[in-house]
């Protein structure tokens, strides 16, 4: 395209000369910005022909900074200004590559900056920070950052009154919207009248941190990358920005490559700071957000350049904008995590597979990988294995599941007792029953069981104690004993007990009653009671928990649970 | 043919001569209360504007002074002294221009080539430039520049010098245009305005929007023969001209030019009552003394009278061509006299 402002505006480079009025930069102040400042209330109300008088031809004016300007007119553009050489040439934002690769992007204060990163043509304010000093911060044209770092207010990108976004096409100064104009030509509305949200006060700190990133000054810089913990810290902060920006796009579900148009930056800053805060926390941290996140795969996509990127973390290794460095680093930790595995696969506990159980032992396979499952995070642990019994070999093992036979569950003992769990319980609690103990429980497949045998020479040994007589009837049961007793909730555990120790005498019609409530009669009630009372099984009121089953509020109130559930829904 | 050495020294000191204009300190006097009033008036827009946060604010209207005279009634002399005066003021910081002059020149057709002079006079040329062809012109922004530069140089007082001449041939449209960029210099609390010019003026005035926020015009033009204190103050000038010639030895012996009534009548009526054109005449007449090789008398002033005369547009009557030619003259300067006599007893 040829230039097309009157050639006869151009100012020879040797003749151009100082502005009417000059100003001094601001640290902080973008090139575009100075410019829009310097000439705000002059004649030059047209970019073209305010960078004509400094010798620079150019049909678009918002790309000044990346211009490959000659010395000479960078030198031009200085007096033109009224500043040092070295004020300007700090404000450019020159064309370089990625060092190590040819991909292209541009130095931002001393930087890498990936291209789409930077916005010319539009412009974005803080209000609130016009309102402390109309000047133009340029790190408000870093896109990836929805807000100001100093006042944290999301910028402003439209214009409140006209709705059309802020540009660079007339030099109206920072504060004015460059669209509205009132009918003398002046611009009409004040963006400081406009302010705008705040990002919440909890994520401040961190976002300041990563905003600092990209500051234009060195020592923030360095001072935000310590915020970072040790293997992003050494990247340094141009990487940590690149690195946070891209996990933030693939947290959002974005395909393909980052147009100039495209709709995810800036970033929310809310993504910005989780994603700031997944660094922080960590590798480990990392590590899970990297394999949690999927980017989405149904959608069209762009894959002529970049292969579709499937996990968050393919996303970062095929980032192009990324150094080398920074995914020999990443490509560093996961393989390190991965030899984690492969050495726990493949090295001492290399026969703790399922299907191979199932081959060798003759095992069900929902069971083998159920013990698979038990084993392998108590292996992981890394804990003292030896002492603990776990099996660390397919031998031990062996051995192990050989004690895991002939066992029985908790319900399946009480079944086997024909007395209810409770009862089970108790006699665990007391020490009459053992339960199968620990590593050989892993086993299986019941949270808590027995040894089938144990529990059949318990049953035994309380049969034993029953004494037959014909006239047992004339005795009252146990459960009207138990009911009479007082004692609430009953002591059924209390009262098998003391059957099974022989210190109460038992009679029954049948030899082997199978209802032991029923069926069994109590011969001196009294005592009996007495040495209820002092057994340590019999549950007072106050120890019983604060919510309890439906049987034990039946046994409360002398009911039974039908009772109780009409009593709950009415 | 060329001047002799001491024909040359005469001449320069005939040109050195300097008699103030008998209204230079009423203009003086005018002037500073201008840059008084509008000083007061930027200073409260200051502070208005300081408790607007820097937002734009409606400022104060400032002035118009129109000073009108013919042209050779010593106008720009008198002015220029008092800018010299102001400018060369010590306490002045280093690029302050209290008063800034711009000699309008007839291409001046319009707002925009009067902003274009004014910026040019500042010192912007290529703001100049700019304004003159651009395509997305505002005179409000244009404005905006002027106001920037002028409280940047602390400019309180523009004069356009021969203000006339952006006006000699102007139709109505033209002046109605001229006379409201006047109107919006003033009324955007730029800078105050004196428009110094002929009697041609006076028709930009006319318009009601300057009206409101014109100081008194300092009048330069001819002395009037029904006003007792212009023949006064025409006549003092005069005589103390001549003397200054006499004390110079720039004339050997006096030419009584307000000796007696009748020839304080031939000079006003050669002058029309115009301060500046009896210096112009006799320096034509001194010119043709040194071409007659004879000392300045009254034959040489009625010669370069007539030499002047004739050149102007609508020649006036020759008060040398018989006795009677000023009688008329003559006859009312003596009334004038005589009731000044009276008064002074």
């Amino acid at each position: 395209m040829t230039w097309r402002y009157s050639q006869g505006k151009l100012v020879p480079l040797a003749r151009v000369t100082p502005a009417f009025i000059t100003m001094a930069p601001k640290a902080d102040e973008s090139l575009a910005g100075f410019i829009d400042r310097t000439f705000a209330r002059t004649v030059f109300a047209n970019p073209i022909a305010a960078l004509a008088q400094a010798g620079i031809a150019s049909n678009r004016p918002e790309f000044l900074a990346s211009l490959d300007l000659t010395a000479e007119q960078i030198k031009a553009l200085a007096v033109r200004l009224g500043v040092d050489v070295d004020a300007i040439r700090s404000r450019l934002l020159p064309n370089i590559v990625l060092p190590g690769s040819d991909v292209r992007g541009l130095e931002f204060h001393g930087q890498f900056l990936r291209l789409t990163f930077v916005e010319r043509e539009r412009r974005r304010v803080s209000p609130r920070a016009l309102e402390f000093s109309p000047y133009h911060r340029a790190v408000w044209d870093v896109r990836p950052l929805a807000f100001d770092p100093n006042t944290m207010e999301l910028l402003l990108a439209e214009c409140p009154v006209c709705t059309k976004r802020l540009g660079r096409r007339r030099l109206y100064g920072p504060e004015k919207c460059d669209k509205c104009i009132d009918d003398r030509g002046l611009p009409s509305t004040d963006l400081r009248d406009h302010p705008q949200p705040m990002v919440p006060e909890e994520q401040q700190e961190l976002l300041r941190a990563v905003a600092g990133l990209v500051d234009t000054d060195p020592m923030t810089r360095e001072r935000s990358c310590l915020m970072f913990p040790d293997p992003w810290r050494s990247l340094g902060p141009g990487e940590i920005f690149h690195i946070l920006v891209e996990m933030g796009v693939a947290d959002s579900g974005t395909t393909g490559q980052l147009g100039p148009a495209s709709r995810v930056l800036p970033l929310q800053p809310s993504t910005l700071h989780a994603m700031a805060r997944v660094l922080v926390d960590g590798v480990e941290a990392f590590h899970e957000w990297a394999s949690a996140t999927l980017t989405r795969k149904d959608m069209p996509h762009w894959t002529v350049d970049r292969p579709m990127a499937t996990t968050g973390f393919d996303r970062l290794v095929k980032c192009p904008h990324i150094s080398r460095t920074a995914k020999d680093l990443l490509q560093e930790m996961r393989s390190a995590t991965r030899t984690r595995t492969r050495l726990r696969r493949t090295g001492t506990f290399a026969w703790l597979n399922a299907k191979e159980l199932v081959k060798e032992f003759d095992l069900d396979l929902s069971r083998a990988q159920m013990i698979v499952n038990r084993l392998k995070p108590l292996l992981a642990a890394g804990a003292d294995l030896a002492a603990e019994g776990l099996p660390t070999t397919k031998e031990d093992f062996a051995s192990l599941l050989s004690r895991s036979g002939g066992t029985v569950s908790l319900n399946n003992a009480a079944f086997l007792l024909k007395a209810g769990v409770e009862v089970v319980e108790g006699l665990e609690e007391i020490g009459a029953l053992i339960a199968v103990p620990d590593p050989v429980s892993i086993l299986i497949e019941a949270s808590k069981s027995f040894y089938d045998a144990d529990v059949r020479e318990v049953r035994r040994r309380f049969l034993a104690r029953v004494v037959h007589g014909a006239d047992a009837g004339a005795f009252p049961t146990m459960g009207q004993v138990l009911k009479n007793s007082g004692l609430r909730p009953l002591p059924v555990a209390a009262a098998w007990h003391l059957v099974l120790t022989g210190s109460v005498a038992v009679l029954s019609e049948k030899n082997e009653p199978e209802d032991w409530l029923r069926e069994m009669h109590v011969m001196d009630e009294v005592s009996f009671v007495e040495s209820l009372r002092a057994h340590s099984l019999t549950q007072k009121v106050q120890d019983l928990p604060a919510l309890v089953t439906t049987h034990l509020v039946a046994q409360m109130i002398d009911s039974d649970i039908v009772a109780v559930g009409q009593l709950v829904r009415n | 043919m060329s001047w002799t050495p001491d024909q040359n020294r005469k001449m320069d000191l005939f040109e050195s001569i300097l008699v103030d204009h008998p209204r230079k300190t009423v203009l003086h006097t005018a002037l500073g209360n201008l840059m008084h009033d509008t000083t007061r008036a930027s200073r409260r827009y200051a502070e208005r504007s300081a408790a607007a946060g820097g937002r734009p604010i409606k400022p104060e209207e400032l002035y118009l002074l129109p000073v009108i005279g013919p042209s050779g009634a010593t106008k720009t002399k008198s002015l220029s002294t008092y800018v010299d005066g102001v400018l060369s003021d010590p306490n002045l910081a280093p690029g302050e221009i209290p008063v800034l002059v711009v000699t309008v020149r007839s291409s001046v057709k319009s707002t925009r080539h009067l902003q274009a002079a004014i910026l040019l006079a500042f010192g912007d040329l290529a703001a100049s430039q700019e304004v003159l062809c651009q395509r997305d012109y505002s005179e409000a922004r244009v404005n905006l520049d002027l106001l920037e530069k002028a409280r940047a140089k602390k400019t309180r007082i523009v004069i356009l010098d021969e203000c006339h001449s952006m006006i000699q041939n102007a139709g109505p449209v033209l002046l109605d245009s001229l006379a409201t960029a006047m109107k919006s210099f003033v009324n955007d609390g730029i800078f105050s305005l004196v428009l110094v010019g002929t009697d041609k003026v006076r028709r930009l005035l006319q318009f009601n929007e300057n009206h409101s926020r014109q100081k008194r015009a300092i009048d330069f033009g001819a002395a009037r023969l029904d006003d007792p204190e212009d023949v006064e103050y025409f006549m003092k000038f005069v005589g103390r001209f001549e003397k200054e010639m006499l004390s110079k030895k720039v004339i050997n012996k006096p030419l009584n030019l307000i000796g007696d009534v009748q020839t304080r009548a031939i000079a006003f009526d050669m002058a029309r009552g115009v301060v500046g054109t009896v210096v112009r005449i006799l320096h034509l007449a001194l010119e043709q003394s040194f071409d007659e090789n004879k000392a300045l008398d009254w034959p040489q002033i009625a010669k370069a009278f007539r030499a002047w005369n004739r050149a102007l547009e609508t020649p006036g009557p020759d008060p040398f061509a018989s006795k009677n030619g000023s009688k008329a003259t003559q006859i009312k300067l003596e009334e004038i006299e005589a009731k000044a006599m009276e008064a002074a007893e």
